[in-house]
């Protein structure tokens, strides 16, 4: 294994990013460049797997594989919850925002990890954008049902809840590129190929510099509410994510590459729908402690020791060496 | 030149939309959102433009007569709840009368 496949260049950008934050460097990316790049992310991922799945054959075991990935993200915010509530002093509410964090999903871990695949020259199933997308809301269901239950105050009704969960922004363009890469299929392609393949990896790079900056500048800012624990449970609880997402790979019928995608949608945590829905929908809840943990612990944890463990313990684990 | 009183509410910007709702209600005749860059607190700094942009706020002004400015006070339960804001009243004066 060379130093390239250690270190790929997206993941040296995020630590450039990480360090030059740390050392105080006037390094910034505008905020506009960084929400245009996180949604042409989206855009090329949902694209990219409509396109594949558009292949004879391609969407078969993409039911089980849904079906897993939607029970995944329901049920993990209980053990995160429970591991909250026993092993830190979090309150109800923040216990089970963050709780609602690690059930659903990280965009951006996946695209790092599908780009690793692609540089390996490993392939996945075409329909894994879609059990991302799948994957991004079930949890904050559940989180907002263990907040109720413990007597936690919970705004906006019914349909306030439905808008968030059915009409999140990730997930509309998610889902609404996947169809159109379906629908459009070779013509998509061959028209939009050179803005989804050609240009991602580096976009990639370019947003996980912007990630690298944030994910510093938010531990110097507010890591100070961290303690041992908190950290503790940031690099525990994705482990736990993941090995259940390699269970549930396995269980899928996916590929090695599939495998390691869906144990790295296990053990990312989302750090963009999921803070939004919770400051509105659980108010009482830390969004300092969600977000920092989330952002600041997992996704470098992910990006840096996670991503390869998975994707080598996916090829372990389907005997693919 | 007419006395009128100038609210000024800090408020995180996915709250915004309920703070000038309820301005509306109260009879408020207009409102300004503005963005803010960053910010220190009791909950330590707070910089605009993380991903979720749950670290946002925004500066919501209105000026308005001092009857209004009353209601706004007696409404500070809904205005606050559990949710942190900074909320100010300082008199001004306005040119033109009838446009607050």
């Amino acid at each position: 294994m060379s130093f390239a496949d250690l270190l790929p260049p997206p993941v040296l950008f995020f630590a450039l990013g990480f360090a030059a934050a740390a050392l105080r460097s006037d390094l910034a990316v505008p905020d506009a460049l960084a929400k245009a790049l996180s949604l042409y992310l989206m855009m090329a991922i949902g694209l990219k797997g409509g396109i594949a799945v558009a292949q004879p054959g391609a969407a078969a075991a993409m039911l089980p594989a849904l079906a897993l990935g939607v029970a995944l993200s329901a049920l993990m915010p209980v053990p995160a919850y429970a591991l909250l509530r026993a092993g830190t002093r979090l309150d109800r509410a923040t216990a089970a925002a963050v709780s609602a964090h690690y059930g659903s999903v990280s965009v951006v871990t996946f695209a790092a990890a599908a780009g690793q695949l692609t540089a390996a020259g490993v392939p996945y199933e075409g329909f894994m954008p879609a059990v991302l997308a799948a994957m991004e809301t079930p949890a904050i269901l559940t989180a907002l049902l263990l907040a109720r239950r413990g007597g936690e105050q919970t705004t906006g009704g019914g349909r306030e809840l439905a808008r968030e969960v059915l009409l999140n922004g990730s997930v509309v363009l998610l889902l609404g590129a996947f169809l159109i890469g379906w629908l459009g299929a070779a013509g998509a392609e061959r028209q939009l190929s050179p803005f989804i393949t050609a240009l991602f990896p580096g976009a990639l790079c370019l947003f996980l510099l912007e990630m690298g900056l944030t994910a510093a500048r938010r531990l110097r800012d507010r890591g100070r509410g961290l303690d041992v624990r908190l950290v503790g449970f940031a690099v525990l609880m994705p482990l736990l994510g993941g090995a259940l997402g390699l269970g549930a790979g396995l269980l899928a019928g996916l590929s090695p590459g599939g495998v390691g995608l869906m144990a790295v949608l296990g053990a990312s945590a989302s750090y963009i729908a999921v803070p939004a829905a919770m400051r509105m929908a659980l108010p009482a809840a830390d969004a300092g402690i969600y977000v920092t943990l989330s952002l600041a612990v997992t996704f470098p944890f992910n990006i840096l020791a996670g991503i390869p463990l998975w994707l080598w313990a996916a090829r372990a684990a389907t005997g693919a060496g | 030149m007419h006395p009128r009183k100038r609210i000024e509410i800090v408020v995180e910007a996915v709250r915004a939309e309920a703070v000038t709702d309820l301005l509306d209600r109260l009879g408020a005749t207009g409102w300004t959102v503005l963005p803010v860059l960053a910010g220190r607190g009791r909950q330590g700094i707070r910089r605009a433009g993380d991903p979720g942009g749950v670290d946002d706020n925004v500066v919501v002004l209105c000026i308005a007569s001092a009857e209004i400015a009353d209601r706004v006070m007696a409404a500070q339960a809904e205005l606050l709840g559990a949710r942190p804001a900074i909320v100010s009243i300082t008199d001004c004066v306005v040119l033109r009368a009838d446009h607050f």
